[in-house]
């Protein structure tokens, strides 16, 4: 994987869309960090005792008991966490342990990556690692490596490239970045400084911009797979949105542009909208669309599964995601005066 | 702590540190130039192992095919541009590098690689890689990095000892300055003692071992011994054995995350700064990893101020200048400035205003706004938290100190004037509250003039 062309504060404004409790804070934060709310508190237990206790943003905590992963959510509320984990202690021990004896590192490392999976999977089989929310279902099957490899092939097929450009309110653009997938080389990706260093003065006009950028990675890297073009605050809302089929509304609308719209987007989009077809129904028709709704959404499933990535993996990724933002910190907007960070 | 603290304070050293491997060598005039119109004044060159050694042994320092680019072409264009020079052989000396920039011959041997309980591998992820950990008990790995060392060495000589700075080796946030949990089971380690106390001090022979193993191969292979310094990649707080090798040696390190706040990063400081004869020298992270947190620029800029205003007496920006594989480098490919440069030029030009002037002898709090520092508003300082410093007196007791080292993990050093010095965590002050982690002498120690001395918990030595 080679990372081409970005700057510390673009590379920064694409991370924190997406983890924003990634944030870069000045050393004078400090003391507002630790008046900040929510938070991951980390437990290490012994038996029924906490042996540990730190919370991301206020450090050691007087947690003294552990009563098990029901008493997590009450934990949570007392030390103000929005997601807990707590492990016994030994475990991660335990769990390297078990990883490295397992690695074969003559393997790809995507294999090594799903053989720490399996090595997670057991130790929280072995409730000695629990996670509050629960976020991901039990019972998944761990993809395997053909599995992953579909998924890259699904997603972006060797020798294509994929873009994302996000804009300001104002149309300036915020962030940008392309991915280009060539045969038998690494991945390379490649970000503002670099495409904007490559397409020249953009126009403020951001479907005229985003024309150049796709006939500039057209030409200079490989065929467009697909590419997006949205405002940032579009897409934080969405990520973090609830409300079924609010995707294929924006999509709908044109806040949300996809061009080109690959098989599998539209397989996503469709089972947005069967999703947002299915709730308006249900609020519609009350009691008679309880007993149709399960069969709908089931076929909605299969039919999805056919051509997604959630399909593919076995879990929604985009509700995965979703979760986890929802319970995150707000997102930092971002202004041309930021520029020089 | 006393403005004596600032005794050995001059103005700081500027370095930049420049992949030049990832770098076309026809744009490092052009960028060695930009560097130092950008308020450098020294240049850091890293040597990345895997790219010069072809096969055992053998060595080559031109190899273009592995990505190798001249160290001699490097210093002879940071010369012309009247850069000072600094060169770090590693083994481990920058991020990012499959494999920690050792060569696969030498990370997949099963003779070097470290190992957990189960005999398993100690795998640790590389730019989302998982990659075998040597083992620095090793005695393969030992002598494999001593061979690189000398070879490198010998390579630098010949543009002239006379014509660099300094040669830094070592290097690792990998096993040597861990905390000793993290114990290496390799069999040239020896048995893992029950004790705690016996555990720490396996881990800080077995670090020792390997620097000066490192250290002594530069040495025999002619590196001036006044230009030769130990590199640690992480805090001189990180582990006891960066105490045992910052007593012998001098030392590099690189200082805490800025999350840690500003009056730790300033504690982190000043204290090397009153405890070190070789002057307290820091690595300043600039970017990212695209594999790590991102860091903004001014969050980096931040850093180095609080570093400059404690009176760290070198500060080199890592990667200030890097052809890619980093997010936030300074200068692009072509040796031209970026916007974010304008941040650091900022922030040079400030602290070159300030008159390098020492301020002795005065019992009132380092963060007084006199001296070099008056300059800098009392407000800024202020911001910062500086104005409510720890001290701790020369005429306290252990026991009192018992009470009032409030901290996860502390070493005291006597510095040359007399005083005790609380050399204090890196970790986050809510972190250190805690009333069960108070510490106390774990032993018998001489307080001589320079000496360290390691607290243990209480329930350490309770068990």
């Amino acid at each position: 994987m080679r990372f081409e062309g970005f700057d510390a504060k673009s590379w920064h404004r694409l991370v924190t869309i997406f983890a924003p409790g990634f944030a870069s804070r000045p050393p004078n934060a400090h003391a507002a960090r630790e008046r900040a709310p929510g938070g991951l508190l980390l437990l290490v237990f012994r038996d029924a005792a906490v042996v540990a206790a730190v919370h991301s943003h206020r450090g050691r905590c007087e947690a003294t008991a552990w009563r098990g992963a029901s008493s997590m959510q009450a934990l949570a509320e007392q030390f103000d966490a929005r997601f807990v984990i707590a492990i016994e202690e030994g475990a991660l021990e335990l769990l390297l342990d078990r990883w490295g004896a397992r690695v074969d590192l003559d393997e790809p490392s995507r294999e090594g990556w799903l053989l720490l999976l399996d090595a997670v999977r057991e130790i929280v089989d072995e409730r000695r690692l629990f996670f509050w929310p629960d976020l991901v279902p039990g019972g998944l099957p761990r993809p395997t490596r053909t599995v992953v490899d579909a998924t890259a092939d699904l997603v972006l097929p060797a020798g294509r490239a994929a873009f994302a450009l996000l804009f300001r309110d104002d149309s300036t653009l915020d962030a940008a970045i392309a991915v280009a997938r060539p045969v038998g080389a690494p991945l390379t990706i490649i970000g503002t400084e670099r495409i904007v260093d490559a397409v020249g003065a953009l126009s403020g006009d951001a479907r005229r911009d985003t024309q150049a950028v796709r006939a500039w990675i057209d030409r200079e890297l490989a065929s467009v797979h697909v590419g997006v073009h949205t405002k940032t605050s579009t897409l934080e809302a969405l990520l973090r949105s609830e409300q079924a089929g609010a995707w294929s509304r924006a999509f709908n609308e044109g806040q949300l542009a996809i061009d080109p719209t690959p098989p599998w987007v539209v397989a996503a989009l469709g089972a947005d909208v069967a999703r947002s077809a299915i709730v308006t129904a249900r609020g519609m028709l009350g009691s008679l669309m309880d007993r149709v709704a399960p069969a709908l959404e089931s076929a909605t499933r299969v039919a999805a599964a056919r051509a997604t990535v959630s399909g593919l993996l076995g879990l929604d990724l985009g509700s995965f995601v979703g979760s986890v933002l929802r319970r995150s910190s707000a997102p930092t907007p971002s202004s041309p005066e930021d520029d020089a960070d | 702590m006393s403005n004596a603290s600032l005794t050995s304070t001059a103005r700081a050293t500027r370095a930049a540190m420049v992949r030049f491997d990832t770098i076309d060598p026809a744009a490092l005039d052009v960028g060695f130039a930009t560097l130092r119109e950008l308020g450098f004044d020294a240049v850091d060159l890293p040597l990345v192992w895997s790219k010069h050694e072809a096969s055992a042994g053998r060595f080559d320092f031109d190899a273009r095919e592995r990505g190798a680019r001249s160290i001699h072409g490097a210093i002879d264009a940071a010369r012309r541009a009247g850069l000072a020079v600094r060169v770090r052989l590693g083994p481990r000396c920058v991020e990012g590098e499959p494999g920690f920039g050792v060569p696969r011959t030498v990370i997949d041997d099963p003779a070097v690689i470290a190992r957990n309980a189960r005999r398993g591998a100690v795998i640790e992820p590389i730019s989302l890689t998982p990659t075998a950990a040597p083992s620095f008990a090793s005695r393969v790995f030992i002598d494999r990095c001593a061979a690189w060392i000398r070879a490198a060495t010998r390579a630098v000589g010949e543009s002239g000892f006379d014509r660099i700075d300094s040669l830094t080796v070592g290097a690792g946030t990998f096993a040597p300055l861990r905390d000793p949990i993290d114990e290496d089971r390799h069999p040239d380690a020896g048995p893992v003692p029950a004790e705690r106390a016996e555990r720490a001090e396996r881990a800080d022979r077995i670090a020792l071992a390997w620097y000066e193993a490192l250290a002594n191969a530069a040495l025999e292979s002619g590196a001036p011994e006044d230009k030769l310094r130990c590199s640690l990649i992480g805090p001189r707080t990180a582990a006891p054995a960066a105490h045992s090798i910052a007593a012998r040696f001098p030392v590099d390190c690189a200082l805490p995350f800025t999350s840690v706040g500003s009056e730790a990063l300033w504690a982190e400081v000043s204290d090397a700064v009153a405890t070190s004869a070789h002057g307290a020298r820091f690595d300043v992270q600039c970017g990212s990893s695209p594999f790590a947190r991102p860091l903004r620029n001014r969050d980096a800029a931040a850093v180095a101020r609080v570093a400059i205003a404690a009176g760290a007496s070198e500060i080199v920006l890592r990667y200030a200048w890097c052809g890619e594989g980093w997010v936030g480098s300074l200068l692009d490919p072509k040796g031209v400035a970026q916007r974010v440069a304008q941040r650091w030029r900022a922030l040079f030009d400030e602290c070159s205003a300030i008159a390098p002037t020492v301020h002795e002898g005065d019992a009132t709090p380092v963060a007084r706004p006199s001296g070099w520092l008056s300059p800098i508003s009392r407000g800024w300082l202020a911001q910062f938290g500086l104005l409510d410093h720890h001290e701790v007196r020369g005429d306290q007791t252990l026991s009192e100190l018992e009470l009032e080292c409030d901290v996860s993990r502390a070493v005291l050093a006597r510095r040359s004037d007399g005083q005790l010095v609380l050399l204090s965590t890196t970790m986050t002050p809510a972190t250190v509250r805690d009333p069960r982690q108070r510490w106390i002498p774990g032993g018998e120690h001489t307080m001589q003039p320079g000496a360290v001395a390691v607290f243990h918990r209480r329930e350490d030595r309770a068990s």
